[in-house]
């Protein structure tokens, strides 16, 4: 799977942990994202506006017009819903990460191709 | 550029102006500030420019993302109006509304019955899909497209029930008491409104284009249908009541097991029964099953089953059973398709 395919069904939940850190704008938000995955989270950057809207629409941000660094952009902030459902997730994540961990922190970082053990048909 | 980049997303958004306003001050936002910081890094001024809108992404797929949020947010309010209306048509033709002022004759009241149940489906499905809006994904907007089409069903048949009612309630307006005038003007003042509501929400949902339905849809399986909206109302409780995750989980696995267990237990009845390989066995038996059900429910209000009642019992179950199951029928083959209760046609091979 495409990195950014694998991000998609994971970018609300990003988006809610970006703005839990304070109230940010659009432009903000993807500059976080790109520092804390040390830039491993590279998606087409206009994607993000459409979640942050959804987000808002369904009440888990709140936003408003604000004046940062002498330009007026438009500021995200996490609702109380926005907060609750970031937890859930945040739990979901550590019981899916736990369980997935069990079997692929066991395996060995680099698996050779098995031995040929049968004659060709 | 970037004024060249805005004016194409303007074009291509089909959202409220005021949206639209706040969309593209924040893209602009955006890429000036994804500009400057690329001037900053030794970039010139054109490769910048270039390079933000690069790494925006194309202004069309944008506008299409922002046009299909909106578009899904109105099919939301048009599925939660539906619900309403869909309510005001069980009181209409089976409620006490209907109870208290039964106008017009057999055939009319016939023709409203088979109408209310028609548009009781259809709005039943219509609230199905508006709740599985709320998943994104390729067949969201076909979704949008089928719950359209029921909330036009759902205006059709409450149109054509007060059009049947029109001419009784006109003949004996001039017997109409107080309880029933007003129950009646509240229902119909409460409805209007919210049928407006509807036909707004209709036409902003249809800004995203909406696409016909295409064999291999899930979103035209309502089985599926059923089954991801049940997924998605319990995900939803246990998300706000933690207390009910193990209840939760019991019922998702018993949802899992009960249709096993048939398909074990009565191969035949659930391969007959198929909604999805064979829909027209399965209306035929759901339109017999409804007819002796009703039939029965009205056998059992005649009273003590003296040999009188039971015999007058019996022809009115078989023609209220007919009757039903041919209303049934026939709502299937004219709306089954256009609701997505069939699927779509498989498209022909090339050549």
């Amino acid at each position: 799977m495409q990195r950014g395919e694998a991000i998609k069904g994971h970018l609300d939940g990003l988006l809610l942990a970006v703005v839990a850190d304070g109230p940010v704008h659009g432009y903000a938000v993807l500059e976080r994202l790109r520092e804390r995955s040390d830039g491993r989270f590279d998606l087409p950057e206009g994607t993000v506006y459409p979640a942050l809207h959804r987000l808002e629409a369904d009440g888990l941000l709140s936003s408003r017009w604000a004046v940062v660094a002498g330009r007026r952009r438009r500021q995200y902030e996490l609702t109380d819903r926005g907060r609750r459902e970031l937890g859930e997730r945040a739990r979901d994540w550590r019981r899916f990460a736990a369980a997935v961990e069990r079997f692929l922190g066991a395996a060995p970082a680099a698996v050779g191709a098995p031995a040929h053990t049968g004659s060709p048909a | 550029m970037i004024t060249d980049y805005l004016l194409e997303l303007i074009e291509e958004l089909r959202v409220p102006p005021r949206q639209r306003r706040r969309i593209v001050a924040e893209v602009e936002d955006h890429l000036l500030s994804a500009a400057a910081d690329l001037h900053a890094d030794g970039l010139d001024v054109a490769s910048a420019q270039s390079e933000a809108i690069r790494r925006f992404g194309p202004a069309a797929a944008l506008a299409a993302s922002f046009t299909e949020e909106e578009a899904a947010r109105a099919g939301r309010r048009v599925a939660r109006a539906t619900g309403v209306l869909t309510g005001g048509l069980v009181l209409l033709t089976a409620g006490p509304l209907a109870r208290m002022a039964p106008f017009g004759g057999l055939p009319v009241a016939a023709l409203a019955f088979v109408l209310g149940q028609v548009g009781v489906v259809a709005g039943a499905l219509t609230v199905l899909r508006g709740w599985r809006l709320r998943e994104t994904g390729p067949e969201r907007l076909v979704r949008l497209t089928l719950l359209v089409r029921g909330a036009d069903v759902v205006l059709a048949c409450l149109g054509g029930i007060m059009l049947c009612e029109l001419p009784g309630v006109v003949a004996s307006i001039s017997h109409w008491t107080v309880p029933v005038l007003i129950p009646r003007l509240l229902a119909a003042g409460a409805l209007v409104p919210v049928a407006l509501a509807v036909l707004r929400g209709r036409r902003r949902a249809q800004l995203a284009g909406l696409p016909a339905p295409q064999a291999g849809d899930s979103a035209s399986d309502p089985v599926a249908e059923l089954a991801g909206a049940t997924r998605l109302a319990l995900e939803r409780a246990t998300r706000r009541l933690p207390a009910l995750r193990g209840p939760a989980a019991e019922l998702r696995r018993l949802l899992e097991v009960i249709p096993a267990y048939a398909r074990r237990r009565a191969p035949r009845l659930t391969r007959w029964l198929d909604l999805r390989r064979h829909p027209w066995r399965f209306a035929l038996t759901s339109a017999l099953g409804a007819g002796l059900l009703l039939a029965g429910g009205h056998a059992f209000a005649e009273g003590p089953p003296t040999a009188h009642v039971a015999l007058r019992a019996l022809v009115a179950s078989v023609l209220i059973a007919g009757f039903e199951g041919g209303a049934l029928l026939l709502g299937f083959a004219t709306l089954g398709r256009f609701l997505g209760l069939r699927p779509p046609p498989r498209a022909l091979p090339p050549g």
